[in-house]
């Protein structure tokens, strides 16, 4: 697939997030500036409940911003319509998750493969991506088994085959290590690293709290008090 | 599409949870219902199939009557009927008072004055024979077995016929609005008949009450000339397909001259036997949407437990209308698979029915179709594909539909929220 190779592959500007809880309104996100590089790979630190997950949610266009803009390969995305972000993310963004996040019905080939089909591509096409990509994160013999027969380590490797199976211009990923022992987790980390060195033009925005990952990072930034420094 | 009903038969048939026993529950809901209406639809068409052969065989597949007169002449719509393409016959039909045993009466019993041939021919008399002889000569009848057991006779035995007609004209009314005996009443006497033959049709109605004589003597009871009818009855090539043969006969008979169809005839009795049909699958259809209800709950409970889930589809890219599907093909899925499960099993019980009811019957030691009445030994059943098609329709339909609302809640999630349910 033919990604966008635009100097800033992320640009956020002014970006506002919050909630109405009963009679209060909490601010989580009060005016974020934020712009990647294509290429680039930036680390969000950041303390519980300071907002990584919303400004990861609000990057990948799984929730809608109360101000400022989002523009991903120079497309604003901060009013994007349910249907329309669908098809974005589908296409445009991959998502590594904490806790993996793969459906326990199926293989891990078939999780990887439905991906790429609700990016567009045909059952064939799909299938040959999905088995490519497991294959290169060491998955090639576990085609067939479920989430549940596999390792931490492996269900993670899964899930980033999955959020790379359609060439997505921003991978996103949250806390990827924290369900992980340290080994696995760099192990993890590791694979980042060389599947970025495969595609330079991979766009990486990491959330952690693990400050050790800032060593493999192009940059780092932390959300304090609704704003990044 | 495909996606769709890939990712609704995974969620129907999990390796890991109990969600699959609760599938197969569903699945079973449908497919009970599907069957119970298969069998009872079956069996109503069997049933009214049975009644309709039955009464085409013990009555004409029309008549044709004047009006207000008797027929003076007959033969003229006998030719009418043979020129259309049919056949037909005389017949003196007429209530009369039988007069039994130790001067007991019997006022339910209907005359059918005929020829010997003519009653053969048409109705199978002679093979409907469990006694005696068709045998209708001067002053004979043949009775039905039903009349014999409630007569307490037999072949052989004399039985008094009261013409209606003759007894009416016994009484006259006075100027003064009193009655009177009249002066050719003075004279009247039952007649004698001898039982030649003892038949039966195998349907209650008509036996209970139909007996039959030759034409002179009918005529001679309800005193009409000679050679007169009070109808004729005719039969076409096929009593289920004759409207344009009626046509033709009512087109070329002379005015005031009626046709009745058996149909027509019977069209009470045909109605609430449709129209029990129809009840019969309006009442039952409850079963299945019971089933459909039992489906959205099954549903629902599912996208709740899926709720992290179906944020995690629309997270890599699920639209809304994807996830509707998928939770719409789960409902559409359960109705094909249990209705297609119903109709086999419906199948069986159909095929098996009389097994199944011998069985009943040697534990309960109940007859459970009294033979007095219904004239079967065999529960009949017919499966007509229209009504399979349509139960199944209707079963595939109610699923879809119960499976709308957990469709829409699964859809109406919002992914960021559903990917922290917890």
């Amino acid at each position: 697939m033919m990604k966008n190779t635009t100097e800033n592959m992320l640009e956020v500007a002014g970006l506002k997030r919050s909630y109405r809880l009963g009679n209060n309104v909490l601010h989580v996100l009060r005016g974020v500036d934020l712009i990647l590089k294509t290429g680039e790979w930036c680390c969000v630190f950041g303390a519980s409940g300071s907002g990584k997950t919303t400004f990861l949610n609000l990057v990948g266009a799984l929730e809608k911003p109360d101000g400022g803009t989002i523009r991903i390969a120079g497309e604003d995305i901060s009013g994007l319509g349910r249907r329309t972000a669908a098809r974005f993310r589908a296409r445009r963004i991959g998502f590594v998750f904490q806790n993996y996040q793969l459906l326990p019905e199926l293989s891990i080939l078939e999780n990887v493969t439905l991906a790429a089909r609700f990016g567009g591509a045909s059952i064939p096409e799909a299938g040959r991506r999905a088995k490519e990509l497991l294959a290169a994160v060491g998955l090639a013999d576990r085609l067939r088994h479920r989430p549940n027969e596999l390792s931490g380590g492996e269900q993670q490797r899964a899930a980033i085959a999955r959020a790379l199976v359609n060439s997505p211009d921003l991978l996103l990923a949250d806390e990827p290590t924290g369900n992980l022992d340290s080994k696995t987790g760099e192990e993890v980390i590791r694979l980042f690293g060389k599947l970025r060195a495969d595609d330079p033009t991979l766009t990486i925005l990491m959330i952690t709290h693990n400050r050790d990952l800032a060593a493999f990072a192009d940059k780092t930034v932390e959300l304090v008090d609704g704003r990044l420094k | 599409m495909l996606t769709e009903l890939f990712l609704a038969g995974r969620y129907l048939i999990p390796r890991r949870s109990a969600v699959s026993l609760i599938t197969v529950t569903s699945i079973v809901g449908v497919m009970l219902g599907v069957t119970v209406l298969m069998v009872v639809l079956a069996v109503m068409t069997g049933f009214t199939d049975l009644m309709k052969s039955k009464l085409v065989e013990t009555q004409a597949h029309f008549q044709i009557r004047h009006y207000r007169y008797a027929i003076s002449d007959p033969s003229q719509i006998v030719a009418a009927v043979r020129n259309a393409g049919g056949t037909a016959a005389p017949v003196i039909q007429s209530g009369i008072l039988v007069q039994y045993g130790n001067n007991r009466l019997d006022t339910r019993v209907v005359m059918f004055g005929a020829s010997e041939r003519d009653l053969d021919r048409h109705l199978g008399l002679g093979k409907k024979l469990v006694r005696g002889k068709v045998d209708l000569k001067k002053r004979h009848v043949v009775i039905s077995s039903a009349m014999a057991d409630r007569w307490g006779l037999t072949v052989g035995d004399k039985l008094l016929f009261h013409s209606a007609q003759k007894l009416t004209d016994l009484v006259e009314f006075r100027p003064d609005g009193g009655v009177a005996l009249s002066k050719k009443g003075a004279a009247y006497l039952p007649t004698e008949f001898t039982i030649a033959g003892i038949y039966s049709m195998g349907k209650y109605d008509f036996d209970s009450t139909v007996l039959f004589a030759g034409a002179d003597d009918a005529a001679e009871l309800v005193d009409l000339p000679w050679g007169a009818a009070t109808s004729v009855f005719g039969w076409g090539p096929d009593a289920f397909n004759q409207k344009a043969l009626v046509e033709r006969i009512r087109k070329t008979l002379p005015p005031g001259y009626i046709v009745a169809t058996w149909e027509e005839s019977n069209r009470r009795l045909l109605g609430v036997l449709a129209v029990e049909k129809r009840m019969m699958f309006f009442l039952l259809i409850f079963i299945v949407l019971v089933a459909a209800f039992s489906i959205a709950n099954t549903l629902i409970t599912s996208v709740y437990q899926k709720t992290r889930e179906i944020g995690l589809l629309k997270a890599i890219g699920a639209t809304d209308g994807m996830v509707t599907r998928v939770f719409i093909a789960q409902g559409f899925l359960i109705g094909v698979i249990g209705s297609g499960a119903g109709s086999l099993l419906g199948w069986l019980v159909i095929f098996f029915r009389n097994d199944a009811l011998r069985l009943v019957s040697k534990w309960t030691h109940m007859e459970l179709f009294p033979k007095e009445f219904y004239y079967f030994n065999e529960l009949p059943a017919h499966i007509v594909a229209g009504d399979v098609l349509f139960i199944v329709i209707s079963s595939i339909v109610l699923c879809t539909v119960g499976a709308l609302l957990p469709a829409l809640r699964a859809a109406s999630l919002d992914p960021a929220r559903a990917l922290r349910y917890e």
